[in-house]
């Protein structure tokens, strides 16, 4: 990279991470109602789609990391098969789905005109493709009853979807939100597991936390308060005091980490790929 | 709101002043990064690949932390010959990953070894990107696992699945709610803020070690802040001044 590329990225950086930090404190400080609220949605849009083009590039990743396994045929090469046909067949539907809708919506907005504008010919002309379709349906003249019928029928059709909405929603219905349950549910076997190994009376220190995990364990079951109610006590002082405390500890300080990178982020002074 | 801009005024104040006075700051030995370098050599000497995950962190401070981790990992990964895998959940931290990545090779003069799938993008979903990681040990059988960054409930799922193949596992988070779960799991654990001391020890990059010095001085000033707030909530409710008067003895009259 050439000197002047990299002084314009420097300053590009430290101006806009500069507006944030001032927005930021301005906003809390001086004023409500910020100066630069015009400008925040702007920069905003384009990280977003910054990320929307990383995002097509990290599904470029996927589809080639799979198709080498398959290609290859390496070890598991039917999961990446199955992958690839699900990626591709929630892609096609999750596209055809929002050209459908977004025709249907444009049509709408279109007889909407038709139907409230004083000069219609000036629509007509701007839209020749969108009344030839019209025109197919209602005739030359366009009569307003027709119109009203054709609008009815879209909006009907928007309200019931179509097959790529229902097998977009069945992907994600009957597949993505099951499996990830499943995953999510596996979690209390590998905690007993987890725990199983914890709890083991090694030294004073694993000791301690034997301790401590039995009175708060303890403090949950019903039965084991009714006999011993200071538990209670116990196991909300641990809670509130000890484990709250070393929380915020480590919150506070990974926070000023960051807050320290983030700096020297602004400032230029990471040298990560020199 | 005040504090936080004193806070911030002084932080860009001492980076500033630290990188340009030079000063020599020696940092102590961390008990944590032997036991990495043990973690790449089991890899080598096992034949078999080290896989090294972000968990959830997004293009921020904390990936810049790990990457520095990650590098001296590829570094040594790359003179070794092991191969590396690098799952991630999130596409602008892919691309990063993967430049840092080309940029360790190329200085190694192992480019022609460099390669760009080995930063597998898994999916943005959690569970989705535990199932991918999963997948990944199994297939690939890893001697060496690498866990540093954001993590949240799939924390447990991938650290006890690193256990279950008999990989080499070492940790670290700032999310207190999983250091937990890494603790029983994993070799050893990096707890939240030592995770920047290790990427600043790894890097052995002064900036980045300047970073560490202005971050304690900043803890410091907390801690004061903390100390001062809680003698004045104590003198509130009167705590203090029943604490530090002395009792004087009532005379008893007796009949």
């Amino acid at each position: 990279m050439s000197k002047g590329i990299d002084i314009f990225f420097k300053l590009t950086v430290f101006v806009v991470a500069g507006y944030f930090i001032f927005d930021f404190f301005y906003s809390s400080l001086v004023s409500e109602v910020t100066v630069t609220e015009r400008i925040t949605p702007e920069l905003l849009t384009g990280a977003a789609i910054i990320s929307g083009m990383a995002f097509a590039l990290g599904t470029l990743n996927l589809f080639l990391n799979h198709i080498k396994r398959v290609s290859l045929f390496l070890r598991g090469w039917f999961f990446s098969l199955v992958l690839l046909l699900s990626l591709i067949t929630t892609l096609s539907a999750g596209i055809v789905d929002l050209i459908n809708n977004e025709r249907a919506n444009l049509t709408l907005a279109f007889i909407s005109k038709l139907l409230t504008s004083d000069d219609p010919d000036y629509w007509k002309n701007k839209f020749p493709r969108l009344t030839k379709k019209l025109v197919v349906k209602c005739g030359e003249e366009l009569p307003r009853e027709c119109l009203v019928r054709v609008q009815a029928e879209y909006q009907e059709k928007l309200a019931k979807k179509g097959l790529p909405n229902f097998l977009f929603k069945f992907l994600t219905d009957a597949f993505f939100v099951p499996l990830g349950q499943a995953m999510f549910s596996l979690l209390a076997f590998f905690i007993a597991s987890a725990s199983f190994r914890a709890f083991r009376f090694n030294n004073y220190l694993s000791l301690a936390l034997l301790l401590s995990a039995l009175i708060v364990l303890l403090g949950q079951n019903g039965f084991v308060v009714a006999l011993f109610p200071e538990l209670v006590g116990f196991r909300t002082w641990l809670l509130n005091y000890v484990s709250s405390g070393v929380f915020k500890v480590i919150n506070i300080s990974a926070i000023i980490g960051g807050l320290i990178i983030a700096i020297r982020i602004w400032l230029s002074m990471d040298k990560s790929f020199k | 709101m005040i504090l936080a801009l004193i806070i911030f005024i002084l932080a860009v104040f001492l980076l500033v002043y630290l990188n340009f006075s030079n000063i020599k700051i020696e940092l102590r030995e961390l008990p944590i990064i032997p036991k990495i370098f043990y973690g790449v050599s089991l890899a080598a000497e096992k034949g078999r690949p080290i896989i090294f995950s972000t968990g959830l962190t997004g293009l921020g401070p904390l990936l810049y932390a790990c990457v520095e981790i990650l590098k001296e990992i590829a570094r040594r990964s790359a003179r070794l010959d092991i191969k590396l895998l690098i799952p991630q959940n999130d596409p602008p931290s892919l691309a990063y990953v993967n430049q840092a990545l080309q940029s360790v090779y190329a200085s190694e003069g192992k480019i022609s070894k460099y390669d760009p799938l080995s930063v597998v993008f898994l999916s943005e979903e959690q569970f989705a990107y535990a199932a991918g990681y999963i997948g990944l040990l199994k297939r690939e059988n890893v001697a060496a696992a690498f866990l540093f960054g954001y993590f949240a409930g799939e924390a447990l799922i991938l650290a006890e699945s690193g256990k279950n193949v008999g990989a080499f596992q070492i940790a670290g988070s700032v999310s207190p709610e999983q250091v937990a779960f890494f603790l029983v799991t994993c070799e050893d654990v990096a707890l939240g803020d030592e995770l920047y001391a290790v990427s600043a020890k790894l890097s052995g990059d002064k900036n980045i070690l300047y970073n560490l010095r202005v971050a304690d001085i900043l803890k410091l000033l907390c801690l004061v802040i903390i100390l001062i707030g809680s003698v004045i909530h104590t003198k509130q409710t009167g705590f203090l001044d029943k604490f530090l008067t002395i009792p004087v003895k009532q005379n008893v009259q007796r009949n």
